[in-house]
């Protein structure tokens, strides 16, 4: 399974791009996420300036049979919005890790435990199995 | 008693296949005591019935019911006179024994059909998405009412509703806002039938609602001037328009062109006969950016993996068996068979049987204002717009309801049974009296002298 | 070559399909349908507020109206087609005099508002029902007024909530297995609850245990267990009995779901297991055809101390004959009228064709003949629990997804090419990889027979490796159907595309 190096993981099978300096951070979901849902239909998103807390839901990813909540990486105020990926859901199955990418949020504060490697992440993933 | 396929000889063989003795040693996991309990006592009907048995059983019952020869009542149910092709195609095993859409290669007929009723309510309210159906047009407004509050954020938002929307809509409405919120706040009715605008306009600003239910026709058969109301809502105060008889469509603008912004109701009378209540019909009909936060099921247009044409239901991620506590709605079921008798009723009526039926009943409801009137026996509410029914003051009115049903001819509803308090006192002598496609104007002669002595 | 099943026996054939576009594009200008009676006073048009564009109905003939729906229809699959063991559904047979009855015109022309000296038939089947359905339930009184089963939750819900609140207890929580149908949760949030996810134990059965934890933790913030019983695994909540007793013992309430009564009927009654309040899916147990989704209806059944809250109005019967009566402290309405009437009409002429002795018959032979398939069928799925099972059983696909990554679905999908509908499957969803089927008491073994073998056709095919069915079904009006595309950009009606 695809689990590129240099990417930080949660529990919640989402991804982090950490900028330098941990000041800025990209989400979205795993491959082994969109595997899960299937074919994603929908994604609620929040809006630019938004305020997200760590380990709280800040959106929703939908297949045609499941739901499923988003929870925020890191705490921080929303910077950009992937609009391509609202318009076409189907990119997340595409390209999760590349043109699937969610959102960016200006990091306010981070709990480093809370973020794997991608080592982690896939022993992680082993146990669960 | 029905017939049973297993034969004594495959009772053995299945019982061997399973390994056990008796069919009872399939029950053992209930606990002996309330095995032992389960002794029913049915009476009478103790013992099964025969085909033969049971049609002269339910004849006797039904008999008792079929004692008038002619009725003026509606008030939300409304009798109708329906194509023969609707109970014959209603009937085809492959409609009446089919499951909900959800194999969609195996149940292409049902999904199309509520396709094509979905365009039907979209045309004939003007809103922009139409859901499958709902259990009626009580529960809709109950729906509508509770999609209001989620979009507004809030779970207990204030809702205000016309006083004139028909007492079971109330109550029912009520009842399923009760667990988690007040119920709604009552705007009143002017004092010629209306919704009281002076007073909803201090209600606004009081309550600062997310809603507002509105009756169009009210239970009083008017006409209500939606332009009018929305504009005294604010722009996040939904305009939630509720028809118990969407018939009214036919001649009257759509409630999307005055400014609603969700329109339900109750279709029954678009081809489902009265029932003594149900089943019936409850319709949804929105606008397409509340699509995430309907209630009920939906079905789309897709292709297959042929590139043919297909339906499936769709964006079921709001409903209970995925979102459970989340759901937008705890509701199961659309009511498939009598949507399904809608479809085809309305397909049949067509678009100028559908303008000839409003004209029906409104010319057939004028004829029986002017003949009340010049009896003597005026509306209630006489500046107000009519349609099919309306309220009239008749003196001595309890005497001469009981001695017209004692000939056969029920007048109307007595609105005092419906009202309590001072609305009760209100309508102390008030009838509400409803026309119905098949009725003659003899009948309504015999209606009038009855009304207009004793 | 090895062609598995010989295709001269597989009831999945391809005959003559007929396409059909929607109504709306069968119709001509200008062509009449329906003709309404001709009008016999002055005719008048209203001046204020005039419809500015007619609604765009069809306009079409009788015989469009026929062939087109006639055509929709063959696109079904349906009982009165085959089989259908669609676990949680209970989808028998129900006999056609139901819906000769139903259809008398002295049920069917019927207004709600008729004067009660005037339908006094009507109350006497109501009150006649809610009396039988009593006697099955084993509790005291019945309001037969919910619209549908999720009705009936909500209106069991309530009278729990009102029964707090009478008694100055408003509670918070309500605990469901794990088991249960979504509709549980959505009404609990309806009725203002929050709802416990209780775990049931290895067994498939909820243990005496988490009840306990759940206790000693939120004590009396728990308003109600609600329990299906049998659960939707089809297995008989035994403990059901000292559950009851523990969730008295904090003034709870036990409500049990009776969307599984077809297990049990005469055989077992919810009033003899503890439960104080019950629905009962009449469209499943006592026979309305499923109709592609409704009409059903949901009567509750309580025991007397919830009586006093049931929705308004009650039918009552004395020597004077039958009359309604307003309850003071009733939570309200939930339906208008007094229910589905057409559906309680059904009802109760299937309870009377069966007669006591016969509705005992429903739970033997469905029972049976779940045992019968599982028997069958336990050889080639992996069995979810050894648990004895009533009307239902749950199988997984683990087998066949191991060995060649076939799933569920494509499992579901190559039955519909036998002549079968699939099971249910993904639920319930403690199992991954869920099948749930539910023959019912109306199939005959020759029926069972020719299941059994199609499945055996499909997991032999698929063990073999010949066969991964991601294209199945290949017979059917549509293939398979792009559900995902469906939701990506929703189409609700014909107006829709142009949007």
């Amino acid at each position: 399974m695809n689990i590129p190096d240099g990417l930080r993981y949660t529990k919640e099978h989402e991804w982090v791009l950490l900028g330098t300096g941990a000041k800025e951070a990209t989400v979205g979901i795993t491959q082994y996420a969109q595997e899960a849902l299937g074919d994603v239909t929908f994604i609620e998103l929040p809006n630019v300036g938004d305020t997200l807390t760590q380990s709280k839901t800040f959106g929703v990813v939908e297949s045609v049979k499941a739901v499923s909540d988003l929870y925020a990486p890191v705490s921080g105020t929303v910077s950009k919005v992937n609009k391509a990926v609202l318009e076409s859901p189907e990119l997340v199955n595409e390209d999760p890790y590349g043109k699937a990418w969610m959102l960016t949020i200006d990091v306010s504060s981070l709990d480093e435990k809370t973020l794997m490697s991608a080592d982690q992440y896939r022993t992680f993933l082993e146990e669960q199995h | 008693m029905p017939s049973f396929p297993l034969t004594p000889d495959e009772e053995r063989r299945a019982l061997e296949v399973i390994g056990v003795q008796t069919i009872e040693d399939l029950f053992s996991s209930i606990p002996p005591q309330v095995r032992e309990r389960a002794k029913m006592d049915f009476g009478e009907a103790n013992a099964g019935l025969s085909e033969h048995e049971l049609r002269r059983y339910f004849d006797g019952i039904a008999k008792h019911n079929t004692q008038h020869t002619s009725h003026f009542l509606g008030g939300g149910v409304y009798d109708n006179i329906i194509p023969a092709i609707v109970n014959q195609l209603v009937l085809r095993g492959e409609f009446l024994t089919c499951y909900t859409p959800y194999q969609p290669e195996i149940s292409q007929g049902t999904l199309q059909a509520i396709f094509e009723f979905q365009t039907m309510i979209c045309r004939l309210t003007g809103m922009e998405v139409s859901n499958a159906s709902l259990y009626d047009g009580a529960s809709a407004t109950a729906e509508a009412v509770m999609m209001a509050q989620r979009i507004s954020g809030k779970p207990d938002a204030p809702i205000l509703m016309a006083a004139s929307t028909p007492p079971e809509y109330k109550t029912v409405v009520n009842t399923f806002l009760k667990c988690n919120s007040s119920p709604p706040i009552e705007v009143p009715w002017n004092k010629e039938g209306s919704l009281d605008e002076e007073k909803l306009k201090s209600l606004i600003a009081e309550h600062k609602p997310s809603a507002l239910v509105v009756a169009s026709p009210n239970y009083f058969g008017l006409i209500e001037p939606l332009d009018v109301i929305r504009k005294h809502l604010p722009a996040d105060c939904l305009l939630i328009v509720t028809m118990a008889d969407p018939s009214a469509l036919s001649l009257f603008e759509t409630p999307a062109a005055l400014g609603a912004d969700v329109v339900v109701g109750e279709a029954h009378q678009f081809g489902t006969p009265m029932l003594f209540g149900g089943p019936h019909v409850g319709f949804f009909a929105t606008k397409k950016k509340f699509l995430r936060n309907l209630p009920g099921r939906l079905v789309g247009e897709t292709v297959d993996d042929r590139g043919q044409r297909a339906y499936a239901l769709t964006l079921a991620t709001r409903e209970q068996h995925i979102r459970r506590e989340k759901a937008t709605s705890n509701i199961c079921t659309n009511q498939g068979l009598i949507a399904l008798r809608t479809t085809i009723y309305l397909s049949f009526l067509g678009k100028q049987g559908l303008i000839q039926l409003g004209e029906m009943n409104y010319s057939l409801f004028d004829y029986l204002k002017e003949s009340l009137a010049s009896h003597g026996i005026p509306l209630k509410f006489k500046k107000g717009l009519h349609y099919r029914e309306g309220v009239f003051e008749v003196p001595n009115l309890s005497v001469r309801f009981d001695k017209l049903t004692a000939n056969g001819i029920v007048p109307g509803i007595c609105l005092s049974q419906k009202y309590s308090g001072s609305q009760r006192e209100e309508f102390e002598n008030a009838l509400l009296v409803c026309v119905h496609p098949g009725h003659t104007r003899a009948e309504i002669d015999a209606l009038v002298e009855g009304l207009s002595h004793g | 070559m090895d062609k598995g099943m010989d295709q001269n026996k597989s009831l999945g054939t391809q005959g003559l399909v007929l396409r059909e576009a929607t109504i709306f594009e069968r119709s001509a200008a200008g062509r009449k349908g329906f003709g309404l009676p001709p009008l016999d006073v002055p005719l008048k048009k209203p001046s204020l507020y005039k419809r500015t564009h007619a609604a765009e109905l069809p306009e079409v003939s009788e015989l469009d109206v026929v062939r087109h729906f006639t055509r929709l229809s063959s696109w079904n699959y349906s009982i009165d087609t085959g089989t259908f063991p669609l676990g949680s559904c209970t989808m028998k047979y129900n006999p056609r005099i139901n819906e000769e009855i139903a259809a008398l015109p002295g049920f069917a022309n019927i207004h709600p508002d008729m004067p009660v000296e005037l339908c006094q038939g009507a109350l006497e089947v109501v009150h006649t029902l809610e009396g039988l359905l009593g006697e099955i339930a084993g509790l005291d009184e019945v309001s037969a007024q919910p619209a549908a089963g999720a009705v009936g939750e909500f209106t069991g819900l309530s009278l729990i909530h009102a029964f707090h609140a009478q008694h100055n207890s408003p509670r918070k929580y309500v605990l469901v297995p794990d088991t249960a149908h979504g509709t549980n949760p959505a009404s609990c949030t309806l009725a203002g609850y929050q709802t416990i996810t209780l775990p049931s134990g290895p067994k498939g059965i909820l243990d005496i245990e988490p009840v306990q934890a759940a206790i000693q933790k939120y004590g009396r913030d728990i308003a109600a267990l609600m329990v299906t019983n049998p659960n939707t695994l089809g297995l008989f909540e035994s403990n059901i009995s000292q559950i009851s007793e523990l969730l008295h013992g904090i003034g709870a309430q036990v409500y049990m779901d009776g969307a599984n009564m077809n297990a049990i009927v005469g055989m077992a009654r919810p009033g003899d297991m503890g439960v104080d309040v019950m629905h009962f899916n009449l469209h499943k147990t006592f026979s309305t055809p499923h109709g592609g989704g409704g009409p059903g209806a949901g009567p509750v059944a309580v025991r007397s101390h919830l009586a006093p809250f049931l929705p308004n109005p009650r039918v009552r019967k004395s020597s004077a004959g039958y009359s309604y009566e307003w309850l003071p402290n009733s939570i309200g309405k939930v339906k208008s009228g007094l229910g589905n009437f057409g559906v309680l009409v059904r009802a109760l002429c299937y309870i009377r064709h069966h007669g006591r002795d016969g509705v005992t018959r429903i739970a033997k032979n469905s029972v049976l003949n779940a045992n019968y398939l599982r028997a069958h069928l336990s050889k080639i799925f992996q069995l979810a629990y050894e648990t004895p099972s009533f009307h239902e059983f749950v199988v997984s696909d683990s087998r066949q997804l191991k060995s060649h990554n076939v799933k569920t679905l494509q499992i579901a999908k190559a039955l519909i090419d036998h002549g079968f509908h699939p099971p249910t499957i993904y639920f319930p969803l403690v199992v991954p990889g869920a099948m749930l089927m539910e023959p019912t008491e109306t199939e005959s073994l020759q029926d069972l027979d020719k299941l059994v073998e199609a499945f055996q056709d499909i997991v032999h095919r698929i063990e073999s490796g010949k066969e991964t069915f991601d294209n199945a079904p290949t017979k059917t009006v549509v293939g398979r159907v792009d559900e995902a595309a469906a939701a990506r950009r929703p189409v609700l009606s014909l107006d829709d595309r142009t949007l």
